[in-house]
C-alpha cells in the first residue's frame, strides 16, 4: 500500500474522530488544505503518526483544543489589506451609521487582528456605542488570543502603516500601550465586542447584522461550505447590510450571487439586495 | 610618635636605627672607660712618687743613719783606740756609698733635693777626708791620739755631720711636702675616677633605656599592630593600614600590607563583580523574549546595583528610536517619555557617547523613588547604554540611592556588554522564530490561498472547457444549417411550383379556420364566463358566510346566556325555546362554517400548510375527542395502526385533522349500534407511497346507487336523513374536496344496512405543486378516477403583487444583464432560469410583462408562451420573445409582441422593455409622510421624486393619524420625534386604529437601544439621518413600494390554531437581542395566546423577572452581547426563587458541547436555531 493512500486512510479517520468525539466537521473542507494543517499539526506536536493524533484526540481531554488551534489558521494583521479597512470607512460606515444600531459579526476573527481594526474605525468614525461586534470563531484557542488583545511590538509598525493607508485619522499609537515588546489594545476597545465560538460549518444564524466581515476563511472551505457559509451570511444580513470577503474570495461562483451586489471592483464587498430581488 | 610627620629617625632604616642607638650607647662607654683608663694611670702616677718618695725618705734616713753610725764607729774607735770599734765605721762607709749612689738615682729629677743630696755627699766627703782619716791617723799614733781625742771632744766633725744631717732633714721634708702634694693629686684622680664610674654607669643606664624605648617604639608597636592587623587583612576587612608614610621596613612592611590589603580588596571586589555578573547572566539566559529579558535585565541590574528604579529601552532599528520597554520600582504612569530618539535627552545621549553616564546630584523635581513608607529623590541616576560589538542594543536608566561604588561600576560596566551580546542574541532567536511562525503561518494561507485559486483556475478552466464546447457545437449547427439552407433553397424553389395550386385551396381553408376560430373564441369566452361564475360564486358564498358569522356570533352568545338563565327570570319553556334558538344557530354557523370551507376548496383559497405529523398522535387525539360520544352511544370505537403503515406524513395536520372528525361524526351519526373503527395502513397512490385511513362503521349504509353522489354537495343518501340525521350535508364534500387538495383520495365502499368504510388514501409526502391545483376534482369512487378533464393546471388564485417584468433566460449571467437593465430603470423585476420556474412564477406574481429566452433547460420557450397566453391572468401579459434563432414569425404567431435576435444591444433590450410596456407599467402608490419640519419633508418629497409615488404630507401626528383614518396607503414614511405626540405614541395610535401599511422611520436623531427596540414592534426599517441616509431611505421606501420579501420581516405567520388549552394565559419571557427573532416568535407566541414579555439582554431579563412574578418560562437566546446566555442563565439559577423556573435556551450553535453547555449553565431543555415553531411549542407544552 502505497503511504500516500495510507495518509489518507488515516486523515479520513482523525476527521471521522474529529467529527464524532467533538463535533467539529472538516468534511467540506478543502482536502489538500485540510491533509496539510494535518500534517502540520502531526509535525508540530511531535505525533509519529497522525493515527496516533488520533488516538489522543479521543483519550485526551484537553488535546482537542491544540487541535483546532493548530488546524486552524490564524493568520492576520491590524488593518489588512488597507484599500479594504479605507473602503469600510469610507463607504460603509456612513451608510451603517444610518441604521439605529449596528451589528457586526466577523466570522473567522483569528488572532482579534480585524476586530479591533474594527473598533477603531468605528471609534474614529463616532459609531462604536451603536455597535455591537460579534467576534467568532471555531478555534477556542484564537479566541482567547483575540480577548487578549496583545500582538508582538515589531508587528505594531506594518500595523501602523496599514493603519495610515486605510485611512486612519489618528496614529495608532492612541490606541495600544507598548509593554516589553509587546502592544496590548485599549480596553475600551473590547467594551461592545462579544466574542464567541462560531463554526461556520454547523452553527447557525444568530442574529440580524448590519455588516459581516468574513475574510480569508472561505478559502479553506470546500464549494458546499462555503455556500452554506454564505448562507449564513446572507441569512443574517438586514436588507442593505454589507458582507465583506477576503481578497481572494468572491461570490460569484455563488448561487447566492445574486442576492448581493458588488460594491467595487477592488475590494470584495458586497451589498445585499439593495436594489432588487431577482430570484424568487 | 608621629604618623604625620616622620622624624629623621623615623625614616632611618631598622639596622641604622639600631647602629645609632647602640652606637651611641658605645660611644658614651669608651669614652667613660678611657677617662677612668687615664684616671687610672694618673693614680699609679701619683702612687709611683708617693712610692718613689717613700722611698727617697728610707734612703736618706738611711743615709743620715749611716752617716751617723760612721761617726759613732769613729767616735768609738777614738775613745776607745779599739780597731774593733773601726769597723761600723768601715761598713758605713761602704753602706753610705750604697745608699747615696741609690738616693742619687732617685733624687735626680728633682734638682732642688739632688743639689742637696749632692750636698751632703760633699759634705761626708769632706768629713771622711778631713775629720775621719786624721782623727784615724792621730788614734793610730798613741801620741797623737790624744789630738784625736781632743779633736773629737772639741767637735771639729761634728758641724759638718750635722749639716749633714740638716740637709737630709731638709730633703725629708721636701719630699714629706712632695708626698702630701702628691697623694693629693691621687685623692683628686681618686674621686674624679669614682665620679667617672658613676657617670658612666647612669650614662650606660639612660642610653640603654632610652634605646629599648626608642626601639619599642619605632619598631615595637607598629610592627605588634601591623601584626594585628593580619587576621583582619586574611578575613579580608578593609582596614586601614598606618605607618604607610615611612619609609623604613616598617613603612615597606605597612605598603606592603597595604598593597597585600588593597590586591585581597580588589580581588574580593573583583569575585563580587565576577559573581554577580555571572548571576545577572545567568538570570538572562533563561529569557527567551525581549519582554522578559528586559525586565530581567532591569530588575536584576537594580537588584545589584541597589538601584531605587530603573528603566530599560531598547533600541528600534526600524523606527531608529529607543523604547521603553521595562521599568522596576516605578509607577506605571511615571514613564511620561516612552521613546527617545538617538543623542535625545540623557538616554539618548548615552547611546551615542556609548558610555556610562552617571547624573549626580540629581535636579530637584526628578523622579522620586517610592516605597510604602515614602519617598527619597535618588542620589544619583546612571544611564548606561547595552552596547556589544560597536552596537547598541538599548540603554538602562537606574536611580540610585547611593553614589555607585566602583566595583558597581565595574559590574555595571561589564554586564551592559555581556548583556548586550545576550539581549541582541536573544531578540535575534525571538524575532527568527517569530518570523519562523509567522512565515509558516503565512505559506499556510499561501498555500490556502493557491489552492483556493487553483480550485478557482479549476472552476475557470472547466467553464472555458464548457464554453468552448459549445462552440463547437454551434459551429456544427451552422454548418449544418449552411447545408440545409441550400437543400431547403431548392425545395422552396419546387414548392413554389406547387404554391399556386395550393393557394386556392388555402382560401377556402381559411375561411373555414376563422369560422372555426370564431367558434372557438365563442366557447372560449362561455368557459371563462363560466369559471367567472362559479368563481364569483365561491367568491360569494365565501364573503356571504363570512358576513354571516359575525352576526351569528353575537346571537349565539345572547342566545347562550338566555338558555343559561343565569338571572333566573325565564320560565322553562322561555328557557328551552332560547336552548331551540341557540342550537338552530349553532347548527347554522356549522352550515356555515362547512359552506365557508367548502367554497375555500371550490375557490382555490384553502391555503395549505405542510408539516411533519405524526400519524399515531393525531389518530389519537380523535380517539379521545370521540371516545365521550361513542360511550354516550353506546358504541365501540377502535383506532387501529397497522404496523407497516408509515409514523410520520408530511401533510397539513389540521386539515387533516379536520376530514377524518368529518368522516367520523358523519360515522357516529349514521351508526346506531355496533363499532366505529379508525385505521391506518400502508397503500400506494400510483407510485408513491402513501397510508389509506379508513372510517368503517356499522351503520346504515348507503344505497349502491346513491354512493357516485355522496361526495356533492348537498347530498345525503335520502333527504329524509337530513332531517332525522341533522348535518349540512356538506361534510363529505369537504372531505373530498380537502383530500384532493392534500394530493389524495377518497373512496367509498357501502353496504346498505351494513355500514361504510369511508377511505382516504394521502402520499406520505404531500408534493408542494399541490397546493396550487386546489379545485376539488370529482373524487375517485370505487368505480374509479374520472379522468382530469383539463390538463393544464387551473389557474387559480389570481396572481398578486405590483406587477413586474419576467425574465425568462437560462443563462443566469445574461439574465442579470437583462435584470440590471430593467431595474435600472425603476423596473421590479423577477427572474427564472426554466419554463417551469417562469410558469410557476406566473401564477403567483403578477407581471406587466415578459422578456422570454426560447432555448429553456427542460420545457422551451414556446410551450411557455403558450402556456402563458392559456392562462387568463397572463395571457394579456405582453411577452418579448429573446432567442438565440430565428423564428420571428412562430412568436408572432404565439402573440409575442416583438422578437429580439441574440446577441442583443443595450438599445435593443430597452426597446424590448418599451414593447412589453415599461413605460406605463406599476400604477403610482401613494405614501404618507409625517413630520413637522417642512423643510425636511420638502427634502423627502424631492428625494422620493424618482419614485412612481405619490406623497401626502402630514405636518403632525394629529394631521397624519387623520389621513390614516380617511385614506388608503400604501406606506407610511414617519419622524419619531413629532411634537404633538412624542414618543412615538402616533405609531402606538395609528396601529391601534387600523393595520399600518409599511413602516419607514426616518429619524433626524440617534435612539437609544430601548426606543429602537420600541420602533422594532412597527417596523424594522428605521432610517437614522446621515451623510448617507437619503439613499438608504430611498432603498426602504423603494423596497415596500415594489413589495419585495423583506429579510427583516417576520416569517409569514402561520395559521392561527386551536391554542393549546394548557398554553393560553402562561407568560413568557424571550431573551434575544435579534430583533427579527423576538418579534416574529413573539407574533407567533401571542397567538397561540401566551402572553409575550420581551428582554433584549441578560441584564434586561434579569430586570423583567426581578419586577414581574407572573413569568411562568423563559427562552434565552445564547449568543447575546455583553452578558451572554448561558451567564444570565446561570444569574437566573443563583437566585432561590428561580431555581424552578423553566428555561428553554435557544441556540444557533448546533455542536453536540454547545449544547451541553446550555444544560450544564441550567437550561431546562434547548432549541435550536432557527426556531421551528412547533417543536418550540411541544417544548413549551412539556415545560411550562
Ligand atoms: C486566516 S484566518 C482569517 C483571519 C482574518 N479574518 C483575516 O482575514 O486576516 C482564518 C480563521 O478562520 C477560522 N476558521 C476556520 N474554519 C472555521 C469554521 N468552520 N468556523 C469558524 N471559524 C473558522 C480559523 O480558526 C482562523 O482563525
Amino acid at each position: 500500500m502505497h503511504t500516500s493512500d495510507r495518509h489518507d486512510i488515516e486523515i479520513d479517520l482523525f476527521r471521522r474522530a474529529l467529527m464524532l468525539r467533538h463535533g467539529y466537521d472538516f468534511t467540506g473542507y478543502a482536502p489538500a488544505s485540510f491533509k496539510r494543517r494535518v500534517l502540520a499539526l502531526q509535525a508540530a506536536v511531535q505525533a509519529p503518526t497522525v493515527s496516533r493524533l488520533t488516538e489522543r484526540l479521543l483519550h485526551e481531554d484537553g488535546f482537542v483544543r491544540t487541535v483546532i488551534g493548530r488546524l486552524s489558521v490564524p493568520v492576520s494583521e491590524m488593518f489588512r489589506d488597507p484599500s479594504v479597512f479605507r473602503a469600510l470607512r469610507e463607504d460603509v460606515m456612513p451608510v451603517l451609521a444610518t441604521w439605529p444600531q449596528i451589528n457586526i459579526w466577523q466570522a473567522g476573527c483569528a488572532h482579534g487582528e480585524e476586530v479591533y481594526s474594527l473598533a477603531i474605525v468605528l471609534r474614529e468614525c463616532g459609531l462604536y456605542e451603536r455597535a455591537h461586534i460579534f467576534a467568532t470563531d471555531f478555534s477556542e484557542e484564537a479566541l482567547a488570543r483575540a480577548e487578549e488583545g496583545i500582538y508582538p511590538l515589531h508587528e505594531a509598525r506594518a500595523y501602523s502603516d496599514n493603519y495610515l493607508r486605510a485611512g486612519g485619522t489618528g496614529s495608532l499609537s492612541d490606541w495600544y500601550v507598548a509593554r516589553y515588546n509587546r502592544i496590548k489594545l485599549d480596553e475600551s476597545l473590547r467594551k461592545r465586542v462579544t466574542f464567541a465560538r462560531h463554526n461556520l460549518v454547523s452553527d447557525g444564524v444568530f442574529g440580524e447584522m448590519q455588516l459581516i466581515v468574513c475574510r480569508n476563511v472561505l478559502i479553506y472551505f470546500g464549494d458546499d461550505l462555503q455556500e452554506r457559509a454564505l448562507g449564513l451570511f446572507r441569512d443574517s444580513l438586514v436588507h442593505g447590510g454589507f458582507l465583506c470577503l477576503g481578497n481572494r474570495e468572491s461570490l460569484a461562483y455563488s448561487a447566492m450571487a445574486d442576492d448581493f451586489e458588488r460594491l467595487s471592483e477592488e475590494t470584495a464587498i458586497y451589498r445585499r439586495g439593495i436594489r432588487a430581488r431577482r430570484t424568487i | 610618635m608621629s604618623q604625620e610627620k616622620p622624624g629623621w629617625f623615623e625614616s632611618l632604616a631598622v639596622r641604622g636605627k639600631l647602629g645609632a642607638v647602640f652606637g651611641v650607647q658605645l660611644a658614651v662607654l669608651s669614652l667613660g672607660t678611657a677617662a677612668v683608663l687615664a684616671a687610672l694611670t694618673q693614680m699609679r702616677e701619683a702612687r709611683r712618687w708617693t712610692d718613689h718618695t717613700h722611698n727617697v725618705i728610707e734612703q736618706i734616713e738611711a743615709m743620715r743613719g749611716e752617716a751617723v753610725e760612721q761617726q759613732a764607729g769613729l767616735r768609738g774607735y777614738i775613745i776607745t783606740s779599739d780597731r774593733r770599734f773601726l769597723e761600723p765605721y768601715r761598713y758605713g762607709v761602704v753602706e753610705f756609698e750604697n745608699i747615696s749612689q741609690r738616693l742619687g738615682v732617685l733624687v735626680r729629677d728633682n734638682p732642688a733635693q739632688y743639689e742637696r743630696y749632692s750636698r751632703v755627699l760633699a759634705l761626708m766627703g769632706e768629713w771622711q777626708t778631713d775629720v775621719a782619716a786624721r782623727d784615724i791617723a792621730y788614734t793610730e799614733n798613741p801620741a797623737t791620739h790624744h789630738l784625736a781625742v781632743e779633736a773629737t771632744i772639741g767637735g771639729g766633725g761634728q758641724r759638718r755631720i750635722d749639716a749633714i744631717k740638716r740637709l737630709c732633714e731638709e730633703m725629708i721634708r721636701e719630699e714629706r711636702r712632695l708626698l702630701v702634694s702628691r697623694s693629693g693629686t691621687m685623692e683628686r684622680v681618686e674621686s674624679l675616677l669614682l665620679s667617672l664610674i658613676v657617670g658612666l654607669m647612669l650614662a650606660g643606664w639612660f642610653t640603654g633605656a632610652y634605646a629599648v624605648a626608642l626601639v619599642n617604639r619605632v619598631l615595637g608597636t607598629p610592627l605588634s599592630r601591623l601584626a594585628d592587623l593580619v587576621p583582619r587583612l586574611i578575613t579580608g576587612e578593609s582596614v586601614d593600614v598606618p605607618y604607610l608614610e615611612r619609609r623604613d621596613e616598617v613603612g615597606t612592611l605597612a605598603r606592603a600590607f597595604e598593597r597585600l590589603r588593597d590586591s585581597s580588596a580588589e580581588q574580593r571586589r573583583a569575585d563580587w563583580v565576577r559573581e554577580q555578573a555571572a548571576r545577572v547572566l545567568g538570570a538572562l539566559q533563561h529569557c527567551d523574549s525581549d519582554a522578559t529579558f528586559s525586565d530581567t535585565l532591569i530588575n536584576r541590574l537594580c537588584g545589584v546595583l541597589e538601584g531605587g528604579y530603573g528603566l530599560a529601552y531598547r533600541w528600534n532599528e526600524q523606527s531608529a528610536v529607543l523604547e521603553w520597554c521595562a521599568g522596576f520600582g516605578l509607577p506605571d504612569a511615571s514613564v511620561t517619555r516612552r521613546r527617545f530618539r538617538l543623542g535625545e535627552g540623557m538616554i539618548g545621549q548615552s547611546m551615542v557617547e556609548r558610555r556610562i553616564i552617571e547624573m549626580m546630584p540629581v535636579p530637584a523635581g526628578y523622579l522620586q523613588i517610592v516605597s510604602g513608607l515614602g519617598a527619597a529623590a535618588p542620589a544619583s541616576v546612571l544611564f548606561a547604554p547595552l552596547t556589544a560589538r560597536g552596537e547598541t542594543v538599548g540603554v538602562v536608566e537606574i536611580g540610585m540611592l547611593k553614589p555607585m561604588t566602583t566595583a558597581q561600576r565595574e559590574l555595571l560596566e561589564q554586564v551592559i556588554v555581556t548583556s548586550a551580546l545576550a539581549w541582541h542574541s536573544v531578540s535575534r532567536s525571538v524575532r527568527t522564530s517569530e518570523l519562523l511562525e509567522e512565515s509558516r503561518g503565512m505559506t499556510d494561507e499561501l498555500q490556502s490561498q493557491q489552492e483556493s485559486l487553483r480550485a478557482q483556475g479549476e472552476e475557470l478552466r472547466s467553464a472555458n472547457e464548457a464554453l468552448r464546447g459549445r462552440g463547437e457545437q454551434l459551429e456544427e449547427q451552422g454548418r449544418r444549417l449552411r447545408a440545409s439552407e441550400e437543400e431547403l433553397r431548392a425545395q422552396a424553389e419546387e414548392l413554389l411550383i406547387t404554391n399556386s395550386a395550393l393557394e386556392e385551396k388555402t382560401g377556402a381553408l381559411r375561411m373555414r379556420q376563422d369560422e372555426l376560430e370564431a367558434a372557438r373564441i365563442d366557447l372560449e369566452r362561455k368557459a371563462s364566463d363560466l369559471e367567472q361564475a362559479s368563481h364569483y360564486k365561491s367568491e360569494f358564498l365565501a364573503n356571504m358566510s363570512h358576513e354571516l358569522r359575525t352576526p351569528l356570533n353575537s346571537m349565539l352568545i345572547l342566545s347562550k346566556m338566555l338558555a343559561d338563565n343565569s338571572d333566573g327570570n325565564l320560565d322553562a319553556e322561555q328557557v328551552e325555546s332560547a336552548r331551540i334558538m341557540h342550537d338552530s344557530g349553532r347548527s347554522l354557523l356549522s352550515l356555515i362554517n362547512d359552506i365557508l370551507d367548502l367554497s375555500k376548496v371550490e375557490a382555490g383559497k384553502m391555503g395549505v400548510a405542510l408539516e411533519t405529523v405524526n400519524v399515531s398522535t393525531s389518530l389519537n387525539a380523535l380517539l379521545q375527542r370521540f371516545r365521550p360520544l361513542a360511550g354516550e352511544r353506546g358504541l365501540k370505537f377502535t383506532v387501529r395502526i397497522e404496523p407497516d403503515a408509515t409514523r410520520e406524513l408530511e401533510t397539513d395536520g389540521a386539515r387533516l385533522a379536520q376530514i377524518l372528525s368529518n368522516l367520523l361524526s358523519n360515522a357516529f351519526k349514521f351508526t346506531h349500534e355496533g363499532e366505529i373503527e379508525l385505521l391506518a395502513e400502508k397503500a400506494q397512490l400510483g407510485a408513491v407511497p402513501a397510508v389509506a385511513l379508513s372510517v368503517r362503521d356499522t351503520g346504515i349504509g348507503i344505497p349502491a346507487g346513491k354512493l357516485d353522489r355522496v361526495f356533492q354537495a348537498f347530498e345525503q343518501a335520502d333527504s329524509s336523513t337530513s332531517r332525522r340525521y341533522g348535518g349540512t350535508g356538506l361534510g363529505l364534500s369537504i372531505v373530498s374536496g380537502m383530500t384532493t387538495l392534500l394530493g389524495g383520495q377518497v373512496k367509498v365502499r357501502s353496504e346498505e344496512g351494513k355500514g361504510s368504510t369511508f377511505t382516504i388514501v394521502l402520499p406520505e409526502r404531500s408534493p408542494q405543486s399541490q397546493t396550487a391545483t386546489t379545485t376539488a376534482g370529482p373524487p375517485g369512487v370505487d368505480t374509479g378516477a374520472a379522468p382530469s378533464l383539463i390538463a393544464e393546471p387551473e389557474p387559480g388564485e389570481p396572481p398578486t403583487g405590483t406587477p413586474a417584468l419576467l425574465i425568462v433566460e437560462d443563462d443566469r449571467a445574461f439574465a442579470k444583464v437583462l435584470a440590471d437593465i430593467a431595474t435600472r430603470r425603476g423596473l421590479d423585476v423577477v427572474t427564472a432560469h426554466t419554463g417551469r420556474d417562469a410558469l410557476a412564477l406566473a401564477r403567483k406574481r403578477k407581471l406587466f410583462g415578459v422578456l422570454l429566452d426560447i432555448g429553456l433547460p427542460d420545457i422551451s420557450g414556446w410551450e411557455v408562451l403558450e402556456r402563458l397566453k392559456a392562462n387568463p391572468f397572463t395571457a394579456g401579459v405582453p411577452v418579448h420573445v429573446v432567442s438565440g434563432g430565428d423564428d420571428s414569425d412562430r412568436g408572432k404567431e404565439l402573440g409575442a409582441v416583438g422578437f429580439l435576435r441574440k446577441p442583443v444591444d443595450r438599445e435593443a433590450v430597452v426597446q424590448a422593455l418599451e414593447r412589453v410596456g415599461a413605460g406605463n407599467a406599476p400604477r403610482r402608490r401613494r405614501l404618507l409622510l409625517v413630520d413637522h419640519d417642512p423643510a425636511s419633508r420638502a427634502d423627502i418629497v424631492a428625494l422620493l421624486s424618482a419614485e412612481n409615488a405619490s406623497i401626502v404630507e402630514a405636518g403632525s401626528a394629529a394631521d397624519g393619524l387623520a389621513h390614516l383614518q380617511a385614506e388608503n396607503f400604501d406606506g407610511l414614511i414617519v419622524d419619531p420625534d413629532l411634537a404633538d405626540m412624542p414618543n412615538f405614541e402616533f405609531l402606538a395610535q395609528a396601529s391601534d386604529r387600523a393595520t399600518l401599511p409599511p413602516v419607514v422611520i426616518y429619524s433626524r436623531r440617534e435612539l437609544t437601544p430601548d426606543e429602537s427596540l420600541r420602533l422594532r414592534e412597527y417596523t424594522g426599517s428605521i432610517v437614522i439621518h446621515g451623510a448617507r441616509s437619503p439613499e438608504r431611505l430611498i432603498d426602504e421606501v423603494h423596497l415596500f413600494l415594489h413589495a419585495i420579501e423583506r429579510p427583516g420581516k417576520p416569517p409569514a405567520a402561520p395559521e392561527p390554531r386551536t391554542p393549546g388549552a394548557d398554553l393560553t394565559g402562561k407568560t413568557v419571557l424571550v431573551v434575544d437581542d435579534d430583533m427579527r427573532n423576538v418579534f416574529a416568535l413573539s407574533k407567533t407566541l401571542r397567538m397561540r395566546g401566551l402572553n409575550v414579555v420581551m428582554a433584549q439582554d441578560g441584564h434586561k431579563a434579569l430586570a423583567q423577572l426581578e419586577a414581574r412574578s407572573d413569568i411562568d418560562i423563559v427562552l434565552m437566546d445564547i449568543m447575546m452581547p455583553g452578558m451572554d446566555g448561558y451567564e444570565t442563565i446561570r444569574r437566573i439559577r443563583s437566585a432561590a426563587q428561580w431555581q424552578r423556573l423553566p428555561i428553554i435556551a435557544v441556540t444557533a450553535k448546533a455542536m453536540k458541547g454547545d449544547r451541553e453547555k446550555c444544560i450544564e449553565a441550567g437550561a431546562n431543555d434547548y432549541c435550536a436555531k432557527p426556531i421551528d415553531i412547533d417543536q418550540l411549542v411541544s417544548l413549551l407544552r412539556v415545560w411550562a
